[in-house]
């Protein structure tokens, strides 16, 4: 086991900053899938996308970052946004929430499973994610969070307790949100057992 | 970027178990960003393939196989395919334009389609393109499917004005 170190101020704009050794990453893995044939629709959801692109639009967003370092490389991030952000369930409907823009995981930490690949560190998708709900605790939201999942990820989400609200036509992707109760749960297990 | 916290404190056992847990899931990925700043194009029904399915169609239209197409324009096997499935990793200004020479297409108008050129006020090619991915929906190429490929050919292979 390996000491990873957790950072709390990373901005948007730093999502261009993670690619730079995330995309030589991204393509090589598209280069073996492709080599593999595997249909694209096996293929981790997030393959494609391209951070260094949309930096002007990255430098205009208000968010909260966190990142996972670990034998000085970035293993994983997480941007979160309190503003605006409002509960989609019923018993709390319009309720302050934290929202989880963004959770992306380092290349080489994806598992794949049409090239029997495993991740190179387990854990930091939930490492992650109970940031976010340690921070909706710190704000007085109870721990409500809310996040559109990737298909790929919704199993990941719903074993965390989160509940699927619906599919967002407009961000063409589906709502999950973890509610109190399911936020005290999980955050007993935090330093206990999951 | 300030070290804030390590996680030795949560526990050896506690990571393994959430690190076995976590490894069950296929991803863990976040996207509300992503679709706000448009990065979703490739899961599946989220935007009509128009790229792929051009060169897919041009490509049968003018009897070509995959192999014969990849040999014509000077390009790998595999960046043909990788464009036919709309990969957009797969798109660059070189391969672009081979392909646009051995489709006889407009190089311009291609590389605009495949993102990798502004968009000039050319409301022709808009209404074209939007007309071609509302019927462009399955890949065998039926004579309405030709017809529909046709009118939309026609728009790409103009040259473009200027601005």
């Amino acid at each position: 086991m390996v000491e990873a170190t957790l950072h709390t101020d990373l901005a948007p704009v730093d999502l261009a900053l993670l690619e730079r050794t995330w995309s030589p990453k991204r393509v090589a893995l598209f280069n073996a899938l492709e080599k593999a044939s595997v249909p694209r629709q096996d293929r981790p959801q997030s393959l494609h996308w391209d951070w260094g692109k949309k930096v002007p639009e990255l430098k205009l967003l208000e968010a909260r970052g966190f990142g996972v370092l670990c034998e000085g490389d970035w293993q994983g991030a997480m941007m979160t946004k309190t503003a605006s952000s409002v509960s989609r369930l019923e018993a709390t409907r319009r309720k302050p929430i934290v929202y989880v823009d963004y959770l992306e995981l380092a290349p080489w930490n994806w598992k794949v499973t049409p090239l029997k690949r495993q991740g190179r560190y387990g854990g930091l998708g939930t490492l992650l994610f109970l940031q976010a709900v340690i921070q909706s605790f710190d704000e007085g939201f109870g721990g409500r969070v809310g996040l559109h999942a990737l298909p790929q990820a919704e199993t990941f989400y719903a074993g965390l307790g989160l509940k699927r609200v619906a599919h967002d036509d407009a961000k063409r992707l589906p709502y999950y949100e973890l509610d109190s109760q399911a936020a005290n749960r999980l955050m007993q297990h935090d330093g206990g057992a999951p | 970027m300030t070290q804030n916290r390590t996680f030795g404190s949560l526990g050896r056992d506690w990571m393994r178990q959430v690190a076995a847990a976590e490894d069950r899931h296929e991803a863990v990925t976040a996207g509300g960003l992503a679709s706000d700043l448009g990065m979703l194009s490739h899961e599946g029904e989220e935007q009509p393939r128009v790229l792929g399915r051009l060169v897919e169609w041009r490509r049968l239209e003018l009897g070509m196989t995959e192999e014969q197409l990849a040999a014509a324009a000077g390009i790998e096997l595999g960046e043909l395919r990788a464009i036919e499935q709309d990969d957009t990793e797969a798109r660059s200004i070189r391969v672009i334009f081979k392909l646009a020479q051995s489709l006889d297409l407009s190089p311009e108008k291609l590389a605009v389609l495949a993102g990798l050129a502004e968009t000039r006020n050319d409301p022709a090619l808009s209404e074209a393109t939007v007309r071609f991915a509302a019927k462009s929906s399955t890949a065998k190429l039926s004579k309405e499917q030709r017809r529909v490929l046709d009118e939309y050919v026609k728009v790409l292979s103009e040259s473009p004005k200027g601005p």
